[in-house]
């Protein structure tokens, strides 16, 4: 019974999954190597040979990674502050993190582009402040996407974070104490290595969805910001290109799990070497 | 053998309007399609309400059907019918950008049946196979802040003009509106469909001018973005007049380029012949002056008399520049390419 | 508090969660306060003041119908993606099987792709096979999309969980569901709680699934946003979202203030 035990427990998500994305993802992404004469690379050549899908390539991945960055910077000491607080509004500000994601995705551009454009409230402010001397136009620009970006998908590194550092035993922080570490070092030795797995999770999550995200580089982005998910709708909406649009969604499936498995062994390897320590 | 059937059709109901029987067309929509479901493809927003009332409620009562429009963009509409093509989900579709050519070259629509006005449609309004039929048409030109400019734009080359550097907007040639403004482009600089390369040269002196994706960022742009001029339509222009901002819609020398209202029914929907119906009261002329009253909309049928009030404000559709649409789906990726290379970057 | 806040550390964080804070919510707070501008286009601050926006947002009983399919569709995929996710999640954690490096990496992959990608093969699919009817094809697409988020919460929580506490209880003769109810659940809780709200959420604001396989009749509320302004903005949109963020607000208020009433009353 139990050897089974772990078949039991994944079987209905890999039977799910099977039906519902591997069948039918299958079958859209083998129409990009596929054409009336059988097999061909024809799509994927088409993108490597050109310099313009590479920069495109390179620009999603900066995307992924500026994104990231933002949300780790604010969504660490977030969901840490709101994991330990004993405040009975702990909870209450937890959600209300959430809300931007209960704004629809054109109307949060909207948001945006009241305060991106040039005689908005970010350009106005960065002139008050002395920061820049003359009016700046961040909509329709590379930053406007990150920001934006980064500002929807705080959430849920905030929530991913949240969750694990509230399953770390706080007696680990207040034991390094006592043994003489500094709350800092306390904090920076139990708390954030434990939670190393927790941090990699919400990156990842984070970057991946950053990547393929559509509205947003769409909307704040406009003509100028494109990046693989835009190029992706413009293929199979605009042009109907179902098999280079399919080509390309398959180059940006590999490239991520490629960063995400080389990212998970770097940290998995080290989460491991500590273990047999 | 569709076709044939349909030839039949239209040429006795041409032959209806023309001579004897001025009431046949609307006494032979009086079948009834009591308990039918209807599901079309809509605009969204308050289009999709002012279509619903002026076209399907009527439609509805008049044929005991019941008609549901599903939001959708054009584009992904067409993608949907592609995608779904064999089953279709959604009977009817409405295309405000030219997709209705695409879907009749992909076979994924089929001749329209029941449609007896199609004979009243002006030939470059309809496909010659009964595929689609335009039935509303918008005028595109130059929108501009009357507020900055005083004295009216007259000509597409009215956005190299130094003056207005820096408040110029123009559309993403994925947007329909941007195709039409690069061959417009081209047009005034002595090119055409055939030779777009005048439509780049201009457009690439330019490039560093604001460019938008979509008409919902138009209120923005021009209350808060400080844009003076852009090449839109009619419609928008009253919409954007409706808000309060002091906008106005001018006439281009090369003419007004033509934005085609189309519909089409999906090959194999189970309604095709409520569709049809339905198609045919949307070429009516009472549907059509409302459908004018409220958005602006030029009517397709040349039997809508429009109010001399209204018909001051709607261009009529034989003073609009048909572009060639084939040849610009033709070449319209290739010319996406290039424009997401030499403008957009 | 572990970290005393007069520290630099705790300073430097403070200072950060208000920036975080004041990042998360002034586009909000846009959204919420520009349709109360008497313009027919959104400024901030708005222009003159008026209820009028708001009214016909109210008014539009088709944003209402909306609501309601989403809320439906998003609790229908938010149970499924948890009960899927966290039995795999617990199946990956606790056993070593061959292929669960890559079983976990499929598991998680529809995260990376557009989802417009996973919208076109599932519609073709649904097309082809004739599967699933009226709301469960866009069901079984949200479930796709929101089960990697329950999994990419609940591993690393799970993978954290000390395993000795469960096998404790199993010495002490539980088995090994009520273990897992009794002993594994409370701990990681706030993880699973925070993947199905992350599930919730992400099925209730998608978009381009819903635009492809929601039943024709029924189009979810992203859908209904996103296509109305397909021919031009109006401010009664944006209006539908303040109104959405507004309720929510209250709810959360209300919740929380009924919530502390009662725990002051024990």
């Amino acid at each position: 019974m139990a050897r089974f035990a772990p078949v039991l427990l994944f079987a209905p998500c890999a039977f799910a999954y099977a039906v519902f994305f591997i069948w039918p993802q299958a079958s859209l992404l083998a129409m990009s190597a596929t054409e009336k004469a059988g097999f061909t690379l024809a799509q994927y050549e088409r993108f490597f040979v050109d310099s313009y899908y590479w920069e495109m390539l390179g620009r999603t991945l900066w995307l992924g990674f500026a994104v990231t960055a933002i949300t780790l910077l604010l969504g660490v000491p977030t969901a840490y502050l709101l994991a330990r607080s004993q405040s009975r509004w702990a909870s209450f500000l937890l959600l209300l993190t959430t809300f931007p994601l209960l704004v629809s995705a054109v109307v949060r551009s909207f948001g945006w582009m009241v305060l991106f454009f040039r005689d908005g409230l970010l350009s106005r402010t960065l002139l008050a402040l002395g920061i820049v001397n003359h009016p700046v136009q961040t909509m329709y620009t590379m930053t406007g996407v990150i920001i934006a970006l980064a500002q929807v998908l705080l959430p849920l590194m905030i929530l991913t974070l949240h969750g694990v550092f509230k399953s770390i035993d706080r007696d680990l922080e207040y034991a390094a104490m006592s043994l003489g570490a500094r709350p800092s070092v306390a904090l920076g030795l139990v708390t954030f290595r434990l939670a190393s797995g927790g941090i990699v999770a919400g990156s990842l999550l984070v970057f991946s969805l950053a990547i393929s995200a559509f509205a947003t580089p769409s909307l704040v982005g406009g003509a100028r910001a494109n990046v693989m998910a835009t190029a992706i709708y413009e293929q199979a909406v605009e042009l109907l290109d179902w098999p280079f649009a399919a080509a390309l969604a398959t180059i940006l499936l590999v490239v991520v799990l490629a960063v995400s498995l080389a990212y998970g062994a770097l940290l998995e390897g080290r989460a491991d070497k500590e273990a047999s320590r | 053998m569709g076709i044939s059937h349909i030839n039949r059709r239209q040429a006795m109901a041409a032959l209806a309007a023309s001579a004897t029987f001025p009431l046949l067309p609307g006494a032979a929509q009086a079948q009834s399609f009591a308990g039918r479901k209807l599901v079309s493809s809509g605009f969204g927003g308050s289009t999709m309400d002012i279509i619903q009332a002026a076209v399907f409620t009527p439609f509805d009562k008049e044929s005991g059907a019941s008609t549901t429009q599903v939001p959708m963009q054009s584009a992904a509409a067409l993608a949907r019918m592609k995608a779904e093509a064999g089953n279709p989900q959604i009977d009817m579709f409405q295309f405000s950008g030219g997709q209705e050519a695409f879907a009749k070259s992909e076979g994924l629509s089929q001749p329209m049946a029941g449609v007896s006005r199609m004979a009243q449609i002006p030939a470059a309004l309809k496909d010659p196979d009964g595929h689609w039929v335009t039935w509303a048409v918008i005028a595109e030109g130059i929108v501009y802040n009357k507020d900055k400019i005083k004295t009216p734009p007259t000509s597409y080359k009215d956005f190299l003009k130094p003056e207005y550097k820096g408040h110029i907007a123009f559309p993403a040639i994925t947007n329909g509106y941007g195709v039409d403004f690069l061959v417009m482009l081209a047009k005034a600089f002595g090119g055409s469909e055939d030779n777009i390369e005048p439509g780049f040269e201009a457009m690439k002196k330019i490039k560093g001018e604001t460019i938008f994706k979509a008409a919902s960022d138009l209120p923005t742009l021009f209350g808060q973005g400080d844009i003076w001029i852009m090449p839109y339509d009619t419609g928008n222009t009253f919409k954007l007049q409706q808000a309060g901002l002091p906008v106005a819609f001018a006439t281009p020398q090369e003419g007004s380029p033509a934005v085609n209202i189309t519909a089409c029914v999906a090959k194999g929907a189970k309604n095709a012949d409520v569709a049809g119906a339905a198609i045919d009261m949307m070429l009516k002329p009472e549907a059509q002056i409302e459908i004018a009253r409220r958005m602006r909309w030029t009517a397709s049928n040349p039997e809508t008399k429009l109010p001399a009030d209204l018909a001051a404000e709607v261009p009529a559709v034989d003073k609009l520049a048909q572009l060639d649409r084939d040849k610009i789906n033709a070449k319209r990726a290739s010319w996406i390419e290039r424009w997401n290379r030499e403008i957009a970057r | 508090m572990t970290i005393s806040l007069r520290s630099p550390l705790g300073i430097a964080m403070l200072v950060l969660t208000a920036l975080a804070f004041g990042y998360l919510l002034l586009p909000i707070l846009v959204v919420v306060a520009a349709p109360l501008g008497d313009t027919g286009y959104l400024a901030f601050p708005p222009q003159g003041l008026t209820l009028k926006w708001y009214a016909a947002a109210l008014h539009d009983t088709r944003y209402l119908t909306a609501l309601l399919v989403s809320l439906r569709i998003a609790v229908i995929s938010a149970i499924i993606a948890c009960a899927l996710g966290v039995s795999a999640a617990y199946a990956l954690t606790r056993f070593d099987f061959p292929g669960r490096r890559l079983l976990e990496a499929v598991f998680l992959s529809p995260l990376i792709l557009p989802t417009l990608v996973l919208a076109v093969g599932l519609t073709l699919f649904f097309t082809r096979t004739g599967l699933l009817a009226g709301p469960w094809k866009l069901v079984a697409g949200h479930v796709i999309v929101c089960t990697p988020y329950v999994l990419r919460v609940s591993l690393p929580v799970l993978r954290r969980f000390d395993r000795s506490l469960e096998e404790a209880a199993r010495n002490l003769g539980a088995s090994p569901v009520a273990a897992f109810f009794l002993v594994v659940l409370p701990v990681v809780r706030p993880g699973i709680v925070a993947g199905t709200v992350l599930a919730f959420i992400t099925s209730f604001d998608e978009v381009v699934l819903a635009l492809f396989l929601a039943e024709p009749g029924a189009p979810t509320l992203p859908v209904t946003i996103y296509s109305a302004v397909q021919l031009g903005f109006e401010p009664s949109v944006a209006a539908v979202s303040g109104l959405l963020v507004l309720a929510t607000l209250g709810f959360m208020l209300l919740y929380h203030l009924l919530g502390s009433v009662g725990r002051s009353r024990n």
